[in-house]
């Protein structure tokens, strides 16, 4: 296993699908968060809750986690190298196993590069505006369940994607589903909505309190044990086009 | 060590491989013909492993694929020419192939520089020619050194000078005491570099053979007109050749046109005509598969 996370931790520093997707998300982290600090209130800077509402932006990175997670298995099928890989591992759900593993890494690794630029920028604005960044003890919590979140979309997006196999398909299928059908449904049922699996990995990255957290990692991780093992069960049942 | 064993493969309502058996023995440079959509590419792939046969089975060293343990060790493959992602270079394909089967990275630069693909190794697949795809492709197949080859048309877009080089290696990767199966549409590709060929058709098994036999067996032979036809034809069969009459001609089978006319000359017997009907692979690859053809 560890060979095999090594050989995908090599793909994904091989293209630049992953650096893409870190730019895009860096510039619009970095220009939603310059924006909010130039349109708030110079007294609303300095206040604690203030500032953690404007961590909330680097829940985006949960966003790519999923995007990464669906490009780093759609990619070999529509690339074919789905046949050398499966060639030299032919234990289809062991490939499996490792591309989640290097998505999950790679989603953390976004949305700790999220928080991290949210942060310098906040830095330098608020100095220069004589205020301070307070990270309160909240803040490490939040940002973690972040992280969490980050992961367990990752790890979705790996699921999704070795379902559908077709890389329009699962990006837009996945976007339809979770800003349209899930927001359909929320609104028509906040009850049934929370159990959704985008709403549920939400209430992790968005600032919800603790028992709807709790509730949503568990429903996350519900859909990815699902989903992932019917992943396994569709890839190794499929022959390779 | 390559065992197709009454094989089928349905596609949907499409049979693409039937019933097709046939065996591989070690150290051979076998080549798998047929024409385009006889079902090689099928039947290669499912003895890979990558599709799951309908009925039947095919197994490499004794084992289906998926049981061999560090199949890229022991077996190579070039299967369709574009597995590779356009935006990644062709050693860092290779890097990828080799750190998933715990190969060193000393082995990337080895088969690359066997393939002599060394000087483009570091530019992006997507602006590979057919042939340096080709090329990489047979160089992941030989990351492993593996003891089998199954190679599906690895001649295809290769220039002239290309598929020279392709035969020569081939017969070298043969003279190793590898184990190489081809597969190929063209014939005249493969009549220098394969020692035995299996031949099938519209998914069935047609025969398999030395290149020799199966050229012999097609041979049209010799045709001959002489006024001592008869005392020929003694002389002939006396050789051991099969001998026919055919519209006041004689057809020959097992002997060369040089011999008959060697034979003619030797005992004074005047020919009118003698005339060698040529066969190659090609010919005799036409007359096999159309001969297959449905009634």
């Amino acid at each position: 296993m560890t060979r095999l996370l090594a050989a995908e931790l090599l793909k994904l520093r091989t293209t630049r699908t992953a650096l893409g997707l870190l730019i895009a998300l860096l510039g619009l982290v970095a220009l939603i968060v310059i924006g909010s600090l130039a349109t708030a209130d110079r007294l609303e800077l300095d206040l604690e809750q203030w500032q953690d509402d404007l961590f909330s932006v680097a829940s985006l990175a949960s966003l790519f986690a999923l995007l990464f997670g669906i490009l780093a298995i759609t990619g070999e099928f529509r690339h074919r190298t789905a046949t050398p890989t499966f060639l030299v591992t032919p234990e289809r759900e062991r490939v499996l196993v490792a591309k989640t593993l290097a998505s999950v890494l790679t989603g953390v690794a976004l949305g700790v590069v999220a928080l991290a630029l949210t942060a310098v920028v906040a830095l330098v604005w608020l100095s220069s505006r004589g205020a301070s960044l307070h990270l309160g003890g909240d803040f490490f919590a939040d940002a973690l369940w972040l992280l969490l979140g980050c992961a367990l979309y990752a790890a979705l997006g790996v699921a999704v994607g070795a379902i559908v196999q077709s890389q329009v398909g699962a990006i837009v299928g996945t976007l339809v589903w979770l800003l349209v059908v899930e927001s359909l449904v929320a609104a028509l049922s906040e009850r049934v909505g929370r159990y959704l699996p985008g709403q549920a990995i939400d209430a992790l990255t968005f600032q919800g309190g603790d028992v709807s957290r709790t509730r949503g990692l568990v429903v996350g991780l519900v859909y990815v044990a699902l989903l992932g093992a019917a992943g396994i069960v569709l890839t190794r049942r499929r022959d390779v086009a | 060590m390559i065992e197709v064993d009454g094989l089928s493969k349905r596609y949907g309502r499409t049979t693409a491989v039937d019933g097709l058996s046939f065996r591989v023995e070690p150290g051979t440079v076998t080549g798998f013909l047929g024409p385009n959509g006889a079902g090689k590419t099928t039947t290669l792939r499912v003895l890979l492993g990558l599709a799951r046969p309908s009925a039947g089975s095919a197994t490499i060293l004794g084992r289906r694929y998926r049981e061999l343990d560090e199949p890229a060790r022991r077996v190579g493959a070039v299967l369709e020419t574009s597995s590779f992602h356009p935006g990644r270079s062709g050693r860092n394909h290779l890097r990828v192939l080799a750190t998933a089967s715990g190969l060193p990275v000393t082995r990337v630069d080895e088969v690359l520089e066997l393939v002599e693909l060394t000087g483009a190794a570091r530019r992006r697949t997507g602006g590979y020619s057919l042939g340096m795809r080709q090329r990489l492709a047979l160089a992941a197949a030989l990351l492993g050194d593996p003891e089998v080859l199954v190679l599906d048309e690895p001649a295809n877009g290769l220039d002239p000078q290309g598929i020279r080089w392709l035969r020569d290696l081939l017969r070298g990767l043969g003279s190793e005491g590898r184990t190489v199966l081809v597969s190929s549409h063209v014939l005249a590709e493969m009549q220098q570099t394969v020692d035995a060929v299996v031949i099938i058709h519209q998914g069935r098994f047609v025969t398999q053979s030395s290149v020799a036999e199966v050229e012999a067996r097609a041979a049209g032979g010799v045709r001959v007109r002489s006024p001592g036809a008869e005392r020929l034809r003694v002389l002939l069969v006396a050789e051991g050749a099969q001998v026919s009459e055919l519209d006041g001609r004689l057809q020959v089978a097992g002997a060369t046109a040089e011999r008959v006319g060697e034979l003619a000359a030797a005992h004074g017997i005047v020919l009118h005509e003698l005339h060698a009907e040529s066969a190659t692979l090609e010919e005799a690859f036409l007359q096999l598969t159309s001969a297959e053809a449905p009634s």
